[in-house]
């Protein structure tokens, strides 16, 4: 199989193709832009769920990608790709709410209160507009949306979500809860 | 709402764990039992699992714009080609460097080896001279017989309590060595360093013996058993050279024995002054 073959099967087919991978772990940059191309708007979209501003999860996109370079010699290929790449996406996103820049400045460091309501905070979302699901979950305070991108978008469970976020996994639970009953109440409006 | 076993407001405490499916079989009994008639509730049940599932199907998302650029540049590097060297291949450059080491190592052994010669000769020149120079520094030397040997002078000498005068007296008749020993002695009895000692033994032998009755007996005692120490060192010294005249070592060791006896009685001979 040439190189130009892979090529052309992944931008045309978008599928991520594991020789690609294999590739990329050798260092073959152009067998990157194809599991990049793969694997983007994914990436992209549990970036911009978790923190509710499409401009930040661009940059946060492009840290992904750009770990997953440096780190694809690591993947041993216990896990699907696609787990090992999301996995690290959440890192890259939790790991600059970390960031105290990043986290005063544009994650918001609002009280994260269970009766608090969906507000207009994200950028994606605009007052009076009919909220959509990812509109609301836009809105929903950062504790609760990162618990509820993680467990009800990306399918984590409430165990992995603790450790991750560093809670309990009663905490996940309630934390989960309390998205659901603010995104209903958002969506019924 | 019509009235049940459980009420919406023990439901909606039992809600999450009902979702989670946590909840023990009768109490989700219950919750299943209050949902059958409960129309709040169960359209509050169906909202959140239209949610849960909504979520699980949600669409990926697409940035404004293609990121691989931005990604390129951070991951693209510049990559330094590896510029051919116009030094020899390894193996002839390990081989260049290990005979440089050994050209620095025998450098170093001819340096150090002429240095501790260089350094032992000027020493033992120097120390001559300082005898020589002191003997200067302290007058006229007696017209003592010059002849005689340091090491007949100090075998000899072995401070009577009372009248010490200068006997020198050639031992070379009296105490014969062997040939090589002789052969020694002889050599340097006849330096100028070997004069030297000898005058100013003599000289101070002469005044040590005048002022002893002015010293303390015991300080002259203890003066006279320093230098029967000091006069043993030397004979053994002395026979040591005799079997091995070559011996620099051995050389080092009779002279400074010799000084050590000059500075004893030098300090003995003063000892009136500074009392």
């Amino acid at each position: 199989m040439t190189v130009a073959t892979v090529d052309n099967q992944s931008f045309t087919t978008g599928r991520p193709d594991a020789d690609d991978v294999a590739l990329a772990a050798t260092g073959d940059r152009l067998a990157f832009e194809r599991v990049y191309r793969a694997h983007v708007n994914r990436v992209f979209a549990i970036c911009a769920r978790m923190v509710a501003d499409r401009a930040l999860a661009e940059e946060l996109t492009q840290d992904v990608f750009v770990r997953a370079w440096s780190k694809l010699s690591l993947y041993r290929g216990e896990s699907a790709f696609t787990t090992w790449l999301h996995r690290l996406a959440v890192n890259v996103v939790l790991n600059a709410r970390k960031s105290e820049g990043r986290n005063r400045t544009r994650f918001g460091s609002e009280p994260d209160e269970v009766d608090s309501l969906p507000h207009a905070r994200a950028s994606s979302w605009t007052p009076g507009m009919s909220l959509d699901l990812d509109a609301a979950i836009a809105g929903l305070p950062p504790g609760a949306r990162q618990v509820f991108v993680l467990h009800d978008v990306e399918g984590y469970k409430h165990e992995e979500i603790a450790d991750m976020l560093g809670i309990t996994s009663g905490g996940s639970k309630a934390q989960l809860h309390r998205a659901r009953l603010l995104l209903r109440e958002a969506l019924n409006r | 709402m019509t009235m049940h076993a459980m009420d919406c407001t023990t439901f909606d405490d039992q809600l999450a764990d009902y979702l989670e499916g946590d909840l023990a079989p009768a109490d989700r009994w219950q919750v299943e039992a209050h949902l059958a008639t409960c129309v709040r509730c169960t359209a509050l049940v169906r909202d959140l699992e239209r949610i849960r599932a909504d979520a699980s199907e949600l669409p990926e998302l697409t940035p404004s714009a293609d990121l691989w650029s931005g990604i390129a540049r951070r991951i693209d590097a510049p990559v330094v080609p590896l510029v051919p060297r116009s030094t020899p291949n390894v193996t002839t450059r390990r081989r260049f460097e290990r005979l440089r080491t050994a050209a620095i190592a025998a450098a170093l052994v001819v340096v150090t080896a002429s240095v501790t010669y260089t350094l032992t000769v000027a020493r033992d020149s120097a120390r001559s001279g300082e005898s020589i120079a002191a003997n200067t520094q302290r007058g006229p030397i007696p017209d003592t017989n010059v002849a005689s040997s340091v090491r007949d002078e100090a075998r000899r000498d072995t401070l009577p309590s009372s009248n010490v005068g200068p006997a020198p007296e050639s031992v070379a008749s009296t105490n014969p060595t062997p040939a090589s020993g002789r052969a020694t002695t002889q050599a340097v009895r006849n330096t100028p360093e070997s004069v030297t000692y000898s005058r100013e033994i003599d000289r101070l032998r002469t005044i040590f013996a005048r002022t002893r009755s002015q010293l303390d007996p015991r300080t002259a005692a203890i003066i006279e058993a320093n230098l029967k120490v000091i006069d043993d060192a030397i004979a053994q010294s002395e026979a040591a050279l005799a079997q091995d005249p070559a011996s620099r070592f051995l050389s080092d060791q009779l002279n400074s024995a010799l000084d050590k006896k000059l500075e004893l009685l030098r300090t003995a001979a003063l000892l009136p002054n500074r009392t």
